[in-house]
């Protein structure tokens, strides 16, 4: 439900008990009607040019008059945009676990296939890690994947999903980061410390 | 490079539809409420004053956007710019309605790709009749086959309750511009037809330069008989040579929806990769390679492997101006995804005993699973790819971080990479694989960062 119809709705429920309890106590509220109509003409004014705004500002082709915009080139994706996008359009209620759940098996595969090209481990040992969340000492990042006995997780609700998912994936991009640097990757089993997080 | 649309206007050319604007939604409950109210007080001039309320609603309602008859005349300054170089169009438009246009607005419909420099393409008036109006704006000049062929125009009436959006079509000017590729060449691969030509690849047979000597089999020509070693060791031995042949090469360019992707200046991966195709077509024509284009995207393109002059102007000219590299990505089917990249067809298309070389950003999996499919049906696969990731927020470095596992795995199967970044060199990375090529590395600026 849109805010604009949740406003209504408050509006609307607003009126419904107002009308409900005026007429259960006629007398409740003394009517004094020329500052009524005065009071009604001005709200519905104000309500009007509310409702106007509103409507200009919702418009994309407000400021063009329904033009097209010319003369610019088409807006390119960067590599990447696509997956923060969907994390983004993920919300954390139960209703949107299969979107969350489409992203966290993207970035599943991606830690695996990180892990066994740049830290050589074996697919099924590169499985394990991911799953038991030695694979990144940011915690954050090994909680997206990792088995949790946290309730909320039970009721659908992810209320860190996005952090998770933005810290996992900044912890794939590490493992290659790392190799490059000739550091290496962490390797298996290490301990998992105060976390890194997404570092920018 | 046609464009069926135009960017924001859902529009085909030579369409038009009228639709209300809204301006005046709620006038009709609020002049009610105002005489409903003027009633209730008993003021006969309030009375008057919510009818004109009324009224005026009305009127918006009833109003329509007239529908304009316009001269449209285009001027482009050069028809044939290089890359980069500032073209000037001088539109002007004329109302032969016969009534007033209160609230006319038009905007050129720049082809995609091309970029308003200077000046502006649209404009807004109030156009008596006979009377004209004229914009002029500066675009950049890129790759490409670029139609001025329509305007979109937008009337509205006097109260501004309704407006008509059509797009007219006018005299067609056509901008093309016509890229210089420089001759480069990647890694080649030993695949080679029977027949004979200039490629140094594994086959031996008649020739001039020594390759091998095996033992005599019957029917081996007297000539090719090794007499120094049968004099020495007495035993029959057959001199082989290398035999130079003539190689095939697809490239492939990747121009799927997905390519249409870029870090940097604002170029999508397909020009880039556009560009490099034309670079190799220079280079391996000059190789006496026979070559042949094709396009990774629902929208056809297939030139098969040939040689000559003229073949490779085809192949150039398709680089520039073929549809499949156009600068707005293929449209999405109806449910949602890309469609059919055609490369079923390919499969049918692509000799047998063709090399390909695939041009690709590799920011997903499509472009691995055809070089490996390719690479299974016996074919000599190369990957020239350009880096187009970014490195600025944790998704983008995940992003290049997949590509570089992506590139990986066709070195693993056996598959030359060559990959450069930006403007730089290509660079054939260590431990790829059979870089059997003797070649220049591919630039993708033409070699002085000219390419557009």
């Amino acid at each position: 439900m849109s805010r604009r119809r949740r406003a209504l709705l408050a509006l609307g429920l607003a009126a419904v008990v107002a009308g409900v309890v005026l007429t259960v106590r006629p007398g409740l509220v003394s009517f004094d009607w020329a500052t009524l109509a005065t009071l009604g003409i001005w709200v519905v004014a104000l309500v009007g040019v509310a409702v106007a705004a509103l409507e200009r500002f919702e418009r994309d082709d407000a400021p063009s008059g329904g033009l097209p915009r010319v003369g610019e080139r088409p807006e390119y994706g960067v590599p990447g945009d696509d997956l923060a996008a969907a994390v983004a359009d993920a919300g954390a209620g139960q209703r949107d676990a299969a979107d969350r759940d489409r992203v966290r098996q993207r970035l599943r595969v991606a830690a695996v296939d990180a892990l066994e090209r740049f830290a050589g481990d074996a697919p099924e040992e590169a499985e394990r890690r991911v799953a038991d969340g030695s694979w990144t000492d940011d915690p954050d990042a090994a909680a997206l994947f990792a088995e949790s006995d946290d309730e909320s997780l039970h009721d659908g609700v992810e209320p860190d999903f996005d952090r998770r998912a933005e810290c996992a994936a900044a912890a794939v991009a590490r493992l290659r980061a790392r190799v490059e640097a000739g550091e290496g990757a962490p390797p298996s089993g290490e301990s998992r410390g105060s976390g890194g997080g997404a570092d920018d | 490079m046609t464009e069926g649309t135009v960017a924001g206007v859902d529009l085909a050319r030579g369409a038009e539809r009228l639709e209300r604007t809204g301006r005046w939604g709620g006038i009709h409950g609020l002049a009610l409420a105002a005489t409903a109210v003027a009633i209730l007080v008993g003021e006969p001039v309030a009375i008057l004053a919510g009818l004109a309320g009324v009224g005026f609603a009305a009127y918006s309602r009833a109003a329509e956007a007239p529908e304009p008859e316009l001269a449209v005349e285009r001027h482009v300054s050069d028809a044939d710019p290089a890359p980069g170089q500032t073209v000037r169009v001088t539109l002007t438009v004329e109302n032969e309605s016969g009534t007033t246009l209160p609230d006319l607005r038009f905007a050129d419909d720049v082809p995609a790709g091309l970029e308003v420099v200077d000046g502006t393409a649209r404009h807004t008036t109030a156009l008596r009749p006979g009377k004209r109006a004229s914009i002029a704006y500066e675009f950049e000049a890129v790759r490409g086959r670029h139609e001025f062929d329509s305007l979109t125009v937008v009337t509205r009436d006097i109260s501004g309750a309704s407006r008509r959006v059509a797009r007219r079509a006018t005299d067609r000017s056509t901008v093309v511009c016509r890229p210089t590729f420089e001759d480069r060449s990647v890694p080649l691969g030993d695949l080679a037809t029977q027949l004979t030509g200039s490629q140094p690849v594994s086959a031996t047979g008649e020739g001039l330069a020594f390759h091998s000597l095996r033992e005599y089999r019957t029917g081996d020509s007297l000539g090719s008989v090794d007499w120094n070693r049968f004099a020495k060791d007495g035993e029959l031995a057959t001199r082989r040579f290398d035999q130079p042949r003539t190689v095939k090469v697809v490239l492939l360019v990747d121009a799927r929806a997905a390519a249409y992707v870029t870090a940097r200046d604002g170029r999508p991966a397909v020009d880039i990769c556009a560009h490099a195709a034309g670079a190799l077509v220079g280079g391996l024509s000059e190789a006496d390679c026979h070559v042949g284009l094709a396009a990774l995207s629902p929208r056809e393109c297939w030139l098969p492997p040939a040689s000559g002059r003229s073949h490779r102007e085809r192949l150039v000219d398709a680089l520039t101006t073929h549809d499949a590299f156009g600068w707005r990505p293929p449209a999405e089917s109806s449910d949602g995804t890309e469609g059919d990249d055609g490369f079923d067809r390919l499969l049918t298309q692509i000799p047998g005993d063709a090399q390909v070389v695939i041009c690709s950003p590799f920011v997903d999996d499509r472009p691995v699973e055809v070089a490996r499919a390719l690479d299974a049906r016996g074919h000599d696969v190369t990957v020239a790819s350009p880096d187009v990731t970014a490195d600025d927020s944790a998704y983008r470095r995940l992003a290049a971080t997949e590509r570089r596992v992506r590139l990986d795995e066709c070195r693993r199967a056996g598959i030359a990479v060559v990959e450069w970044s930006g403007a730089d060199e290509v660079a054939v990375r260590p431990g790829g694989a059979v870089p059997s090529g003797r070649s220049a590395p591919v630039r993708t600026d033409g070699g002085d960062r000219r390419w557009r």
